[in-house]
């Protein structure tokens, strides 16, 4: 390797990545495969050249769990995870010990097992919090030692399932729910919760992924180890095209932790991640350099806990990939070299024809485009024998009063052998859920016609640092809130109003949405500022609704909402060829006074309950860009 | 601050938004119950996720200090007219107004409006009508809801092209105003038919809506329209199925989950006032009895249940009331005795009802009423 710094060079000579070295456990992409990923070899793939010249696989993949005679029931436990992670140097591993999942009698693992589940079968995860107990929580609700850390939930991302919560059921039992107030969750040291999913019949075939969603510690656990593929299968993954060609799921993740090599170990231990600053000062992490001296760095991402994994296929075989992004910021701008990925989900929803991503590097740059929570399906067919990168490209995250572009970075190599299977791409247009038909005018008349208006706005914590070394706009008002926090503590045995009025006079409306507290639980200051979750919308079952979600920053936010998908129709005001998905970029570069948007549309079918909007950029999440969703009875 | 004093307030105006109350005294003073906007800060400690907005059944003075000629309750922020004219905003103003954002209960300034009369606060989109009857639009400028073009998507407040308006009303996305001379326009989204143009395009200029006769009051629900004639019909249009609009099989006319153009709806006697909420609406008769229909999931009809009427349908035991207001899912009157309420209290809009208070609930003992007496 040329050096230590790959992800700068954007195109780099594939030959300057050398072969792996190491005999990993080979694991068939065949469903059949209950291999986990072995503890230890969550490292990188990289090495000296073997001696054969043969190349050789390094794409793992989790332990997969598949639903028998339409049941899927598992056991997985929270726990800290002590392993080695490769970072930003492929070949160079370091401890941690991460917040991780075990499932049933195996140890925990880099990921929660791969679930595989169909239309009518019903999913049941025990979750078992066997993490500590959570450190004490300050006065304030300090960024620093944030909430509950090791209190947690779960939360399948995408799937359209009951959000409800079943008290009469012995013990009781949950669905998709996760509007668990301050004092619930599951507890630490041994609580554990049922959770149960029925999935449609007509449910989608498409890939999902679980992860926490205990508020406020969100962004802790997911941007650790805490997450796992969710595959719904159905019809299209019997077309006969679709069966035969060999299926790989990507669980992209970055795990962040303190690297012990730089020096800046955020107060905490070498390859932790226990103080929230962590990954607020530094939302989009540390390790991979931005080719721009001032821009951010970005998280060195793992494929199923390897980096830069080797995957191999033959010349005319079709490969379907499933892609799933956990990162709890980043996006992802795929690419693979000199080969197009013909996608057929959007998220887990299926398309009836292939949106087409022909190889970006050498074009516009506009690769796949997986923002944080965003998943995809592809199909692609090996080209001429050679080795290509599959890239994530720079991607402009914010634009305007802020600026800045999230480095490119190497994901994994394919090597493409001589072959002479003939494979058939499937017959589009593919035949997709019924589920998904497009909402008319019409269906929208006829259900209400309500219209939102949903702001993304984060006042003062906006957008994230434009310099490496200069702590970012985030970070600095977290400085600011608990310099506020601090000040107001002291103050608080001479007058509470000094303290809020120090409160008011550093942070004025800088921190709006953080929802900093106070030192006592109910002061009697009139003006405080506000979170956003003062907004909750009550939506009416069987509604079919428009809403526009704003967004008033320079950063590109995430939205999902939890439960049921989002038909897109529109960009900043601008009718688009629509699709659906449940976790949608907003536009980068807007501001209060000219926001961008996107424009979607819903039907609040099937399920009455409480649930979530969301940022899927989880820090912001946590931070309050948040609002509670309840589907009323009709 | 708390509200003490024991002694009988005399309401001149009552207004519900989203998911608060407001109630203006004889005084200028303005009351407030609930959620955002109200005057009142969310309890800070509060679940994030909760549904139920506050603990504090007792309604707050906003801003004590001011006297205000007119105030409008909206999606989680407040407009209000102090004494001298100028027009005030209260609540979780999300995105503000010339890169100012506000996110208190403390009023600030809406620059560009002089000598307002009347304000109306609906879901980021907002209006005032000035002394001279001029209309003045500001907010979020989707699907033509301002009724004029802007420079920002966010728009400061600028007049449409407008006859001389008298009232005006603010759905989802549109807006209904109702000139001087008893004519409407309507401008906007017009997801449901609530335009009464006989389609469903959004239109981004005022257009006309004929009913045939003066138009004297008008309401706007979420996407359905009620208008109120000089002589005493009520018409009504847009989204309607929950029957907010009416099913009215005696006059042969199917049950629709839309219409796009203006229908009559029968009332057992005339009406003097009118409100609609998320899929509801509400019509005060002239003997001031209350009629309602639409939507029930919280109760907000009044009549015990939460069964959806398709057609007005009185509220017994209820009289002597003379005004009505409604919120999203919830409805204030002002009563003999008593500023009543029923509907939605997630937010504590009402005081110390039930989260789902299906029958009318006093907020507050009010002086007798002189009906009489002009505001």
């Amino acid at each position: 390797m040329r050096s230590s710094r790959l992800q700068e060079a954007i195109v780099p000579d594939p030959t300057d990545i050398e072969p792996a070295r190491r005999q990993f456990l080979r694991v068939s992409a065949a469903m059949a495969s209950t291999t986990l990923i072995p503890p230890g070899l969550g490292g990188c793939s990289e090495g000296p050249p073997e001696k054969s010249g043969k190349p050789q696989e390094t794409f793992v993949q989790p332990m997969v769990l598949e639903a028998r005679d339409g049941l899927l029931d598992l056991t997985l436990r929270a726990s800290y995870f002590e392993t080695r992670l490769a970072g930003s140097i492929a070949r160079k591993s370091q401890a941690v010990s991460l917040r991780a999942y075990a499932c049933n009698e195996h140890g925990p693992g880099v990921s929660g097992p791969t679930l595989v589940v169909a239309g009518g079968d019903q999913l049941r995860i025990r979750v078992v919090n066997n993490l500590p107990v959570n450190p004490p929580l300050r006065w304030f609700r300090d960024p620093t030692n944030y909430i509950s850390p090791n209190t947690t939930n779960l939360h399948t991302h995408g799937l359209h399932v009951s959000p409800n919560f079943y008290p009469e059921r012995t013990p009781p039992e949950y669905g998709d729910h996760v509007v668990d107030s301050r004092s619930g969750g599951i507890q630490p040291r041994g609580d554990s919760r049922q959770y149960v999913y029925d999935i449609p019949e007509n449910h989608p075939a498409g890939p999902f992924y679980y992860h926490p969603q205990y508020h406020g510690s969100s962004a802790l656990q997911t941007g650790s180890l805490m997450c796992g593929a969710l595959m719904v299968r159905g019809p299209m993954d019997r077309l006969p095209e679709m069966a035969r060609a060999r299926e790989l799921i990507f669980l992209f993740q970055a795990p962040y932790y303190s690297a012990g090599d730089s020096g800046d170990t955020d107060g905490v231990k070498a390859g932790t991640l226990e103080n929230f600053a962590q990954i607020a000062v530094h939302p989009t992490g540390h390790g991979v350099r931005s080719a721009h001296a001032d821009g951010p760095e970005s998280q060195p991402v793992l494929i199923n806990g390897v980096r830069h994994p080797t995957i191999v296929m033959q010349t005319g075989e079709v490969h379907r990939w499933r892609l799933i992004n956990t990162q709890i910021f980043n996006a992802l701008n795929l690419s693979l070299d000199d080969h197009t990925l013909l996608e057929y989900t959007t998220d887990g929803w299926e398309r009836a024809s292939w949106r087409e991503h022909p190889d970006a590097a050498r074009r516009d740059g506009k690769g796949l485009m997986l923002g944080p929570g965003n998943r995809a399906s592809v199909l692609l067919r090996g080209g001429a024998p050679g080795t290509y990168l599959l890239r994530s490209l720079p991607l402009e995250l914010a634009r305007g009063r802020q600026s800045a572009t999230l480095p490119g970075q190497i994901l994994a190599r394919i090597v493409v052998v001589e072959g002479t299977a003939a494979f058939d791409l499937p017959q589009t247009p593919l035949s997709v859920s019924e589920f998904l038909n497009p909402i008319t005018d019409h269906e929208l008349a006829s259900a209400g016609g309500r219209k939102r208006s949903i702001v993304f706005d984060m006042v003062g914590n906006e957008a994230i640092g434009a310099t490496r070394n200069a702590r970012s706009a985030l970070g600095a008002a977290f400085a600011q809130a608990t310099t506020a926090a601090s000040t107001a503590k002291e103050s608080v045995g001479q007058s509470i109003a000094v303290a809020m009025a120090a409160l008011s006079r550093l942070t004025g409306v800088a921190v709006g949405n953080t929802d900093v507290r106070p030192p006592v639980a109910s002061p009697t200051h009139n003006y405080q500022v506000q979170p956003a979750n003062v907004i909750g919308h009550n939506v009416i079952l069987d509604a079919v609704e428009e809403w526009t979600v704003f967004n008033c920053n320079s950063i590109g936010h995430s939205i999902h909402i939890h439960v049921n998908p989002m038909y897109v129709i529109k960009v900043n005001g601008a009718p688009i060829d629509p699709y659906w998905c449940d976790t949608l970029s907003l536009p980068a570069g807007g501001t209060p006074e000219i926001p961008t948007s996107a424009t979607i549309r819903m039907r609040f079918k099937d399920f009455a309950g409480p649930h979530i909007l969301q940022s899927q950029m989880l820090q912001y999440a946590d931070l309050g860009l948040i609002q509670r969703i309840t589907v009323v009875p009709a | 601050m708390p509200v003490s004093r024991p002694s009988r307030h005399e309401i001149a105006a009552i207004s519900a938004g989203k998911d608060h109350t407001l109630a203006r005294l004889r005084t200028g003073e303005v009351l407030g119950w609930g959620g955002a906007g109200s005057g009142r800060m969310s309890t800070p400690d509060r679940d994030i996720c909760s549904p139920f907005r506050t603990t504090d059944a007792k309604p707050v003075y906003v801003a004590k200090s001011s006297r205000y000629a007119d105030v409008s309750a909206g999606y989680g922020v407040s407009l209000g007219i102090s004494d001298t004219r100028q027009t005030l905003i209260w609540g979780f103003c999300q995105v503000g107004l010339d890169g100012k954002r506000g996110f208190t209960e403390e009023p600030s300034l809406v620059d560009g409006i002089s000598n307002a009369s009347k304000v109306v606060a609906g879901q980021l989109l907002h209006a005032a009508i000035d002394q001279s009857g001029d209309l003045y639009t500001w907010g979020m400028s989707t699907d033509g809801a301002l009724g004029r073009t802007a420079a920002t998507i966010n728009a400061r407040p600028g007049v449409v092209r407008l006859p001389a308006t008298q009232a005006i009303a603010i759905g989802d996305a549109f807006m209904v105003a109702l000139s001087t001379e008893g004519h409407l326009h309507a401008w906007g989204s017009n997801s449901a038919g609530q335009l009464g143009l006989g389609h469903l395009e959004s239109a981004t200029s005022p257009q006309s809506i004929s009913l045939g006769s003066r138009v004297k009051a008008i309401a706007a629900g979420s996407t359905h329209v009620l208008a109120l004639t000089a002589s005493g019909q009520v018409f009504g249009w847009g989204s309607n199925h929950f029957g907010q609009v009416s099913f009215n099989q005696r006059k042969g006319r199917s049950a629709q989950a839309f219409m796009s153009e203006p229908v009559p709806i029968d009332l057992p006697e005339p009406t003097s006032a009118l409100a609609a909420g998320m899929h509801y609406s509400v019509a005060l008769g002239r003997s001031g009895r209350v009629y309602t229909w639409g939507w029930n999931g919280f109760g907000q009809l009044g009549h015990g249940d939460l069964e959806a009427r398709d057609a007005p349908t009185v509220i017994r035991h209820l009289s002597g009331v003379r005004a009505i207001a409604a919120g999203e899912a919830h409805v204030v009157a002002t009563g003999e005795s008593d500023l009543l309420g029923w509907g939605c209290n997630e937010s504590g809009q009402l005081g110390s009802a039930n989260p789902r208070q299906m029958s009318p609930h006093a907020l507050l003992a009010i002086a007798g009423g002189d009906r009489a007496r002009p505001d």
